[in-house]
């Protein structure tokens, strides 16, 4: 691809792209944000860490919990049909668990 | 890894880091469109990989009023 190529596709966008009806492979709100979130942090060398707090460089804990078959099976559907990924649901979930346990005491 | 950018991204004079910005926090990804006519000759999806390990920008623009109408249908 030269330069000339991408002036050729950028006057394609410009004036004659039209996004597709009913598309089956369109990401709106949160799917869409998180694939242009992934997209800029991969090309950018590496995902932040998943801890705020981090120091740069510092790596994350990491546990291994076994799983019944048909939990894993759940959750591979779950994170699929969202478009998201199974550690991306666990910790999520493994944090609305422990704040609502922590709140009814 | 690495963003590039194309001259022509640079046509309407957006900031990169703004342009960054809005995909970080995009309301809408299309990954297929239809064929491109003259003189591009290649479609995005040709181009743009999933999971990318370099991301090339060619063009930036504010979202037409016929895009955003788009956002709004088949929810």
């Amino acid at each position: 691809m030269t330069d000339k190529d991408y002036e050729g596709a950028a006057k394609w966008a410009e004036h004659d792209m039209s996004l597709p009806e009913n598309s089956r492979t369109s990401l709106r709100g949160a799917d869409a944000a998180d694939f242009g979130r992934e997209l800029v942090e991969r090309s950018r060398g590496g995902r932040p860490s998943i801890d705020p707090d981090a120091v740069p460089g510092e790596k994350s804990p990491v546990r291994q919990v076994r799983l019944p078959r048909a939990l894993d099976a759940d959750l591979e559907a779950f994170a699929s049909s969202r478009k998201r990924k199974p550690s991306e649901i666990m910790r999520e979930a493994l944090t609305e668990y422990l704040e609502s346990h922590r709140e009814a005491g | 890894m690495a963003i590039t950018w194309a001259p022509s991204a640079d046509k309407h004079g957006i900031d990169h880091e703004d342009a960054l910005q809005a995909i970080m926090n995009a309301y809408y990804v299309e990954r297929e469109f239809d064929e491109p006519r003259p003189p591009a000759t290649v479609r995005p999806t040709l181009f743009i990989r999933t999971p990318p390990r370099d991301l090339h920008i060619f063009h930036v623009m504010v979202a037409r009023p016929k895009h955003l109408e788009r956002l709004e249908e088949d929810k």
